[in-house]
């Protein structure tokens, strides 16, 4: 699971505690993706003014014949005859809603896990929007597996800073996880449980 | 897995790996939102296996996402070190010589034809 992925799945669950909404907003013809994403702009603009206090999630999705298309995850009943309006006024086609149950919210995920298409590159896939919530941003995650573990381990022992010598590094942190998967050790720690600095750099290389 | 079995399913198309269990362990493997606390967690269980991938004995990681546990300590490994074990794989990387890959399930044990019963290769069936 990529991270953007995972930052989406948490901010949905933070959005799902509520009732949910999901959006889908399509053109009549095929626009390019630059012009699409102007237009879902002007409509998001349109959409938070007459609701100020609208929150959700909105995801692009690049479909192979339709073209880019917008799915909204929204936890506020809004009129949908409205919401039509607005959408014509801003340029738009087709819109699609239904209400989610919230142990669904991550549903708009998948597209996520789509290949990214080369004009989508630097795009953001998703965002939030609407005031009064903090969903989960890319950087606020952190990841927890055993080689990030081993490799912090690592870095606190070697005093590693910057980016210096990156592939060294790495195959040192590999090297120690697949001692650690090896030989049962514990993680962070070397053998009989005592710490990296206990050892010399060459121990991890040719004596376990 | 009889060794004709891996044949003929790598000769499907089929993506196998075939390896010498060295050992495995369980771990969480998740993302933490350092700004609420909230965690997305599943087990990943890592198999250490020998394997010729770089034409020299080597070890390779694989990696098994477990859904159906949610603690990594109630994964087992009931496989015996320094036999040979079938790995079905759905994808690999190999970056830098390591070769590092995934699969959905837990791997099958190597055996000869002669130990399930069969005739050994080159030898001519029984009447």
């Amino acid at each position: 699971m990529s991270k953007s992925k995972a930052a989406f799945l948490l901010a949905s669950q933070t959005l799902g505690k509520q009732q949910l909404f999901l959006w889908t907003f399509t053109f009549k013809d095929l626009l390019s993706v630059k012009d699409t994403r102007k237009r879902w702009n002007h409509l998001l603009t349109l959409l938070l003014r007459r609701w100020p206090k609208l929150q959700g999630l909105r995801v692009f999705e690049l479909h192979k014949e339709h073209g880019l298309h917008v799915h909204l995850l929204t936890n506020q009943f809004i009129d949908v005859n409205e919401a039509r309006r607005l959408a014509l006024q801003a340029n738009w086609g087709r819109i699609h809603v239904t209400r989610v149950p919230s142990e669904h919210a991550g549903y708009l995920a998948k597209y996520l896990s789509k290949q990214r298409a080369e004009c989508l590159r630097r795009w953001r896939l998703w965002a939030g929007f609407g005031a009064g919530w903090e969903w989960t941003k890319v950087k606020d995650l952190i990841r927890e597996t055993v080689f990030s573990r081993i490799y912090r381990g690592c870095k606190e022992w070697k005093q590693w800073q910057g980016r210096e010598k990156f592939f060294e590094r790495m195959a040192l942190a590999r090297q120690i996880m697949l001692l650690t998967i090896e030989n049962g050790w514990q993680i962070g720690c070397g053998p009989n449980g005592l710490p990296y600095s206990s050892f010399e750099e060459e121990d991890f290389w040719f004596v376990f | 897995m009889q060794r004709s079995e891996v044949v003929r399913r790598f000769l499907r198309g089929e993506l196998l790996l075939v390896g010498e269990y060295r050992s495995a362990r369980a771990e969480s493997d998740g993302y933490v939102d350092r700004r609420t606390g909230e965690a997305l967690v599943c087990v990943r269980c890592m198999y250490l296996i020998e394997c010729a991938c770089r034409g020299t004995v080597d070890r390779s990681i694989i990696y098994q996402r477990r859904l159906d546990i949610t603690d990594p300590e109630l994964a087992a490994f009931p496989y015996e070190k320094g036999r040979l074990y079938v790995f079905f794989l759905e994808g690999f990387k190999r970056e830098r010589g390591n070769f590092t890959g995934w699969t959905g399930r837990g791997p099958e044990p190597m055996e000869d034809d002669t130990e399930a019963g069969a005739t050994p290769e080159g030898v001519a069936p029984a009447p």
